[in-house]
């Protein structure tokens, strides 16, 4: 389970980013952040990927106080989450097959073989098998950010986190993506999307958490 | 157990494999970092040589020390005959080169053109000597006071002052070798270090694909660790060939000097364990530079 507890989060320029957030997702549940551009869906997905920590109040992941992990302990933590992101962040001197290699390299007691074996799958997933050694630049945008979900998915996490994951896709594959996070939402993955597309949430039957200028407003 | 210990041994090979190939990408710029190194390693490497072979020559010729014994003018030939064989039955004396008056004359003259004004005097004002050569294991006060106790004998030169100063530059050298060692041991993790930033630097997004798929700050740092030890390690091989290729050129030259003053020195000290021990310096001085600054680099590359 996921729980915001007042959380604030106020930039050096005083910016707050979130003001008194308190929100609680259900483990194995399948949301959507929505709200214009700045409304704070990035920052949610920043302090839940721990690459930011809450100015005020307690963020909570599976009654963890993600405030008090530290060094190692937040890579620890990092190693149970997928995260996806518009800027798909793909090594540019790796092919796709690497990219989608790292995070089994770093975190799983996997053979070599099983591993490989594992990213050739999780491309497949996406729509990529045949395209395993294609370096980053060898592939268009949305194959890119495709990869970038591969890699995201490769560990089966148990919490997967997106923000604007379908912001290079076209309609059909973005709704494909949504399709495959679905799929891992049903064996059991918290899935947390941040989006400002609302024609993504259609067909969709998951849980809507809106937010206006760093509030929830509707949830 | 063995799953954890394999994968951990693992993960070392495919760092120290990726960071040879990024350096075999990187000919020219690894070859600068090596040859930095290999200078800064060969330098006081060099003088430490200088200082083993110096100690090496004065402790030779220290345990076998030479007196000048000049007998008393106007000797008669047969008194000098058996001064000498006194001498060179004398307790401590391993051997001696007699050196009669007229001998002494003739060397002087023919070293300082005084051919004619020495002629001049008449009479040979030179007496003759012998240099006495010690046994290892003598004292040479001990042989003085013999010798001097001897009728005919005149004066007795023991040569100390030149080994003293001898000494006195080996010891000088020795210092200076610790002290130019340790300077260019900052320098050689420095350059490594440094090296090691830039890579980090040009790898920064990699750094941050990591921290965002879960790997811990020694996972993020091994490669660079290892980028450190590779520099390091051909640092060190480097600074031994140029040392090896120093002491070729310089042997023959060394040879010849040391010929001009009747003895034979060859350079030692230069063994497989000097190479051996050049290149674990070097390794260490690479992962050491290359910790500090892999510790400093990536704690600056922070998600977000």
């Amino acid at each position: 389970m996921i729980r915001f507890e007042r959380v604030t989060r106020r930039f050096p320029d005083g910016r707050e980013a979130l003001q008194d957030v308190s929100l609680e997702l259900e483990s194995a549940s399948f949301n959507f952040l929505t709200g214009h551009s700045g409304a704070g869906k990035s920052t949610m997905i920043r302090l839940l990927l721990g690459m930011d920590q809450p100015t005020r109040g307690k963020l909570f992941v599976d009654d963890e106080d993600l405030a008090t992990l530290k060094g190692r302990k937040v890579a620890l933590y990092r190693r149970g989450i997928g995260a996806v992101f518009q800027e798909h962040h793909l090594l540019a001197h790796r092919s796709a097959l690497e990219n989608v290699l790292l995070p089994l390299k770093v975190a799983s007691d996997l053979r070599p073989k099983e591993m490989a074996r594992r990213a050739r799958a999780a491309l497949g997933l996406v729509g990529l098998a045949g395209r395993e050694a294609a370096l980053p630049v060898q592939l268009s945008l949305g194959e890119q950010q495709r990869v970038g979900i591969a890699r995201a998915l490769v560990n089966r996490p148990r919490l997967l986190l997106a923000d604007e994951p379908t912001g290079n896709l076209d309609p059909q594959l973005s709704s494909d993506v949504i399709g495959l996070f679905r799929r891992f939402h049903e064996i059991g993955t918290t899935v947390v999307i941040a989006t400002h597309d609302l024609q993504l949430l259609e067909g969709f039957s998951a849980r809507r958490v809106e937010l206006q200028a760093g509030r929830v407003v509707s949830s | 157990m063995f799953e954890g210990v394999r994968r951990y041994l693992r993960a070392h090979r495919e760092a120290a494999v990726e960071t040879y190939r990024f350096l075999a990408l990187r000919t020219f710029g690894s070859l600068v970092v090596w040859i930095m190194i290999g200078g800064a390693l060969a330098l006081p490497t060099a003088l430490y040589l200088a200082s083993y072979n110096l100690s090496r020559v004065q402790a030779e010729w220290a345990s076998r020390p030479a007196l000048s014994v000049f007998f008393a003018p106007g000797l008669a030939p047969q008194d000098v005959e058996a001064l000498r064989q006194r001498i060179d039955t004398a307790p401590g004396v391993e051997s001696l080169v007699f050196v009669s008056a007229d001998e002494a004359l003739r060397d002087l003259s023919g070293r300082l053109a005084l051919k004619d004004d020495l002629a001049a005097l008449g009479s040979n004002p030179l007496p003759a000597s012998v240099l006495v050569t010690a046994s290892p294991e003598a004292n040479v006060d001990t042989i003085e006071r013999s010798l001097r106790g001897m009728s005919g004998v005149d004066q007795i030169i023991v040569e100390r002052a030149w080994l003293e100063r001898l000494a006195a530059v080996s010891r000088l050298v020795t210092r200076l070798s610790w002290l130019v060692g340790a300077l260019l041991a900052l320098t050689a993790a420095v350059v490594a270090g440094s090296a090691v930033r830039l890579a980090i630097d040009e790898r920064l997004e990699e750094v941050l694909v990591l921290r965002l798929v879960g790997a811990t700050d020694r996972q993020i740092r091994r490669p660079f660790l290892y980028l450190g030890l590779w520099y390091g390690l051909g640092g060190g091989l480097l600074g031994a060939l140029v040392l090896a290729e120093g002491l070729t050129l310089i042997a023959d030259s060394l040879k010849a000097l040391s010929s001009s003053y009747g003895v034979t020195v060859e350079v030692g000290g230069f063994d497989v364990w000097l190479v051996l021990a050049l290149v674990l310096i070097g390794a260490t001085l690479g992962v050491l530079g290359a910790a500090i600054s892999a510790r400093r680099s990536t704690a600056r590359a922070k998600l977000g």
